[in-house]
């Protein structure tokens, strides 16, 4: 390879590093860019200026310090951000000693690895559409180190071609590849970064999360929705009070029973749950998800039996029912209220519980106080003291659902009656364009059971109370207005209708991409092949795989066989056969024992007409066919040849010519 | 003026209105081949020959064939030397560069046949000693036509070995009358000056070499031969060695033309002197050689 084009393919190579590690600026040490301009940099004086690769021992330094980079930067080396960090530095400090071609590939098949990690971090279809034109660049850099200096665009159409013959053995290893579970799991990145409901409860827990705009879940009903107002997502039950945050008594939560029988008259619908860090499930009460590896307990909770690591998608059939079946409701756990604050509350649920005998009509009391006590439906509420329910109640009086749900929960357990705290979301917003139901961050929402003897666990929503609209219109009718609400989120666009449109629209897409492609788990796998082979056996399978493989390799074998006879046919010869046969039409024969030049000097005395036409097709087939073959001129003189092998064409073209001038 | 032009020129001060087989003769030159003219006597075929080498610069040997010449005669002898006490090799005539063998089919079979193994191979073994002939090595026969008496005709297997076969014709009407008016042409054969040289010649040999022809006009040999070998107007069907002539010998002329490639019309132009003495007319056909040219040349398509 010539200087001056191994330069070419370098200067590609370093676009493919670039736009490979790019994305992942977002979630790495900005310095990493400056490493690669300066290793980039000091490669190019390398290969144009003759500087030295460095010595073994500055390497080694450089590496060390690479690493400590990324430790001080992330506190840690075991994180998957670090991890990436790690591998982005050893491609690009590879540049530092890229020597020989096999570097060159190494650092290129690094790239691609490196593109996959980004996926790691998010799967949107937005990310997609990025890696696959990442792929492109290093596609089109791959191109430059095998051939000589090309034009982008002309390597861009082969990359498409090859690209495109590629797809269908990509589709069928997507549909038949095995989907081995992992290895290993890593803690997923965004943990920290990304909001979601967390397994204890304190007052304003609620409100911040609220302000988040991210996705929770997605539900697509099979039939007719039923209302917002009845859509309680139920997740986790809280029973457990320190005196200030609620949390969950793992004992009784991890209680297997069996899952109830729901009768026909049932809501049937999907839920898709983003990814995020819980074991629980959110259900409509009373319901039963369809899926082998998850679990119903006491407290009537879906859990799963490993952690919810990545986007998971189940079944539920769901019953409304008033009351959840609960013999043993009234055990102490439900009733423990732990230390003795909240002096205030605390006698006012006496006095309840004193003067009203039945536990329902306690309920309704404190019912009754909720709705005649002027509560501020917020998502800003002042902040509490240590006697925070008798703050809330009967100072400040400004709270978000959790602050009405715990102090609820409070009152009734003082009064004597079994209660707990319930979190889960409350709503959504209809995508009507393809009729799914978004439930987001800001849907979130808590609220009590209080359990009464006979009927079990009856749901009361003392925010319903307070703030009807945000049961029956969503968080967002009540909140819109509120300064603080998804304040953190781009979708607080949400109050331009062309915005929402859009932005329904892209989450369209987004649905469609996370149910067909990215939970196309081997649950699906399997029955998507059953549904295509009735069953699963290796015979089966075998004639799949020979069927879906065999095909597109019989046609690739079939052209791939048809090509050499397709080269060895002379093309120039070809058109310029066609030519001749024009011309035969229009009353000029070529006698086959005729060469070329004989029978240009032939019309140029019989029919001098076509004299200059047949004169430019006689020298283009001449160049094409008895020249010496330059691969370029060749494919233009051919092109031309093809593009005028009729005298119309020509005549055309030089009488618009004529006419131009 | 290109070295071509001129030496044709030189030539037709000698040979008027020949320039054609003048061409052709230097064609055949250039690609290391021999060749044989053949025609009616007094046409001009010697005069052709020795300005042809006079101008070429080569050393140069006539030969005058007759039914008696013995091989030995073209090849050389070894005699004893009484004083130094040994045999010494004399060289015979064919140790030269320009071979001019007059009337080639008056010989007898064995003398032909010695000189045609020489043609071929450049060398000559005399009394088990290979000796190797001088380059370049160029011989250029004449023969009557053998209908004329007392004429061995060559071999078919021999013929083969000539690379062009070309006659001369009797001159056209002004050419005529202006060798007629000019007197011996002999006279002025002395007056030529010698154009090129051996190393020349060698250097413009190997430039032939490099001529490029494609595999659209190499297939155009291939159907030309092939067609002589399923047609049934020709007793048998072009060799090999024809093909290979061919090209060699269209290479030359497309040097000659001042092209680096071979077109069709090179092979085209060739095909009557390099393969009408390497065909012959089928028992049953009429045709005779510029006949069975003519049908390969209209029938076998230049372009498919």
């Amino acid at each position: 390879m010539k200087a001056s084009e191994s330069r070419h393919s370098i200067l590609w190579l370093l676009l493919a590093q670039l736009s490979a590690m790019l994305p992942l600026i977002a979630v790495l040490p900005v310095w990493i860019v400056a490493v690669w301009g300066a290793s980039a940099w000091w490669y190019w004086r390398i290969i144009s200026a003759g500087y030295q690769f460095p010595a073994a021992p500055i390497k080694a330094l450089l590496a060390v310090a690479a690493v400590l980079g990324v430790y001080l930067s992330f506190a840690s080396l075991l994180a998957l951000e670090a991890m990436v960090a790690i591998l982005i530095l050893a491609l690009i400090l590879k540049l530092l000693e890229l020597k020989t071609e096999r570097d060159q590939w190494l650092v290129l098949m690094l790239s691609y690895f490196v593109i996959a990690c980004g996926l790691l971090f998010s799967q949107q279809i937005i990310d997609v559409v990025l890696a696959l034109l990442q792929i492109t660049v290093l596609l089109l850099a791959q191109q430059a180190m095998n051939r000589d200096k090309t034009k982008a665009v002309i390597m861009l159409r082969s990359v498409g071609v090859m690209a495109l013959q590629s797809l269908p053995l990509m589709l069928m290893l997507f549909v038949i590849f095995p989907r081995i579970g992992p290895l290993w799991t890593m803690p997923l990145p965004g943990g920290q970064g990304i909001t979601g409901m967390s397994d204890s409860l304190e007052f304003g827990d609620i409100a911040r999360l609220s302000q988040s705009g991210e996705l929770a879940f997605r539900v697509r009903f099979e039939g007719e929705p039923p209302s917002t107002e009845s859509l309680y997502w139920r997740g986790l039950v809280l029973d457990q009070f320190d005196g200030r945050r609620w949390t969950r008594n793992a004992w009784p939560a991890r209680n297997k029973i069996p899952a109830p029988a729901v009768s026909a008259a049932t809501v049937k619908y999907t839920v898709t749950l983003e990814p995020a860090l819980h074991e629980w499930l959110y259900v409509l009460p009373m319901g039963t998800v369809d899926r082998r590896d998850v679990y119903y307990t006491t407290q009537h909770q879906w859990l799963s039996k490993r952690p919810i690591n990545g986007r998971v998608e189940y079944e539920v059939s769901s019953q409304f029912v008033n009351g959840l079946p609960d013999g043993n409701g009234d055990e102490r756990q439900n009733l423990q209220l732990a230390g003795g604050q909240n002096a205030q509350a605390r006698a006012l649920a006496a006095q309840w519980q004193e003067n009203i005998a039945d536990a329902s009509d306690r309920v309704a009391a404190a019912m009754q106080f909720f709705e005649s006590t002027p509560f501020e439906y917020t998502l800003t509420p002042s902040v509490l003291g240590p006697n925070n329910v008798d703050e809330f109640l009967f100072s400040t009086r400004q709270g978000y659902c959790e602050h009405f749900a715990g102090s609820f929960v409070f009152l009734m357990r003082a009064a004597g009656v079994p209660a707990r705290i319930v979190l889960g979301y409350q709503g959504g917003e209809f995508n009507k364009r393809d009729n799914y139901l978004l439930v987001h961050q800001s849907d979130a929402h808590a609220w009590a059971e209080v359990w009464l003897k006979g009927q079990g666990w009856v749901r009361v929503d003392p925010t319903a109370t307070v703030a009807p609209s945000r049961i029956r219109l969503g968080a967002e009718a009540v909140l819109k207005s509120q300064s603080g609400y998804l304040k953190d989120s781009f979708i607080s666009l949400r109050r331009f209708e062309w915005a929402t449109r859009l932005r329904l629209f892209v989450d369209n897409i987004n649905y469609a991409w996370a149910r067909w492609v990215l939970n196309f788990d081997s649950d699906t796998q399997a029955s998507f092949l059953r549904g295509i082979l009735g069953e699963i056996n290796p015979q089966r399978m075998f004639i799949a795989i020979m069927l879906a493989g065999g095909i597109p390799l019989t046609l690739v074998a079939f052209f791939s066989l048809r090509l050499p006879s397709q080269k060895g046919e002379d093309l120039a010869a070809k058109y310029y056969l066609l030519s001749c046969k024009a011309l035969a039409r229009r009353g000029v024969q070529r006698q086959a024992g005729e060469t070329p030049e004989q029978f240009l000097a032939r019309v140029k005395v019989e029919s001098p007409s076509w004299f200059d036409w047949l004169a430019m097709q006689t020298k283009l087939f001449s160049e094409c066919s008895y020249y010496s073959q330059q691969s370029e001129a060749y494919l233009q003189n051919l092109q031309k040849l093809k593009r005028f092998r009729r005298p119309r064409k020509w005549l055309e073209q030089t009488s618009r010519r004529g006419l131009e001038r | 003026m290109d070295i071509f032009a001129q030496l044709t020129a030189e030539i037709s001060r000698v040979v008027l209105g020949k320039d054609e087989q003048v061409r052709q003769a230097l064609c055949c030159l250039l690609a290391r081949g021999h060749l044989l003219i053949e025609d009616v006597p007094g046409v001009g075929k010697t005069t052709l020959s020795q300005a042809f080498a006079k101008v070429t610069g080569l050393s140069y040997q006539r030969m005058q064939f007759t039914s008696d010449l013995l091989p030995s005669d073209i090849l050389g002898v070894s005699i004893f030397d009484r004083n130094s006490n040994a045999f010494h090799f004399h060289a015979g005539p064919v140790f030269t560069q320009f071979l001019l063998v007059d009337e080639i089919n008056r010989a007898s079979p064995k003398t032909q046949s010695a000189l045609l193994e020489a043609m071929a191979e450049k060398q000559v073994t005399v009394e088990g000693e290979t000796r190797i002939l001088p380059t370049p090595f160029f011989v250029m026969a004449t023969q009557n036509p053998w209908f004329q008496s007392g004429t061995f005709p060559l071999p078919e297997s021999q013929l083969d070995r000539f690379l062009m076969r070309i006659s001369l014709g009797y001159p056209d009407e002004q050419s005529e009358r202006r060798l007629l008016a000019g007197g011996d042409p002999r006279l002025v054969i002395d007056e030529l000056r010698p154009l090129l040289n051996a190393e020349k010649i060698i250097a413009l040999q190997a430039m032939v070499d490099k001529i490029e022809i494609r595999d659209s006009v190499l297939s155009y040999v291939q159907r030309l031969i092939a067609f002589t070998r399923q047609d049934s107007h020709y007793a048998f069907g072009l060799s090999t060695r024809a093909a290979l002539a061919l090209i060699q010998a269209a290479k030359a002329w497309a040097m000659l033309d001042g092209r680096e490639y071979v077109l069709p019309d090179d092979i085209q132009l060739l095909l009557e002197p390099v393969a009408t003495h390497r065909l012959k007319p089928a028992a049953d056909s009429h045709d005779d050689g510029p006949d069975l040219i003519k049908r390969l040349l209209s029938q076998v398509p230049v372009v498919v």
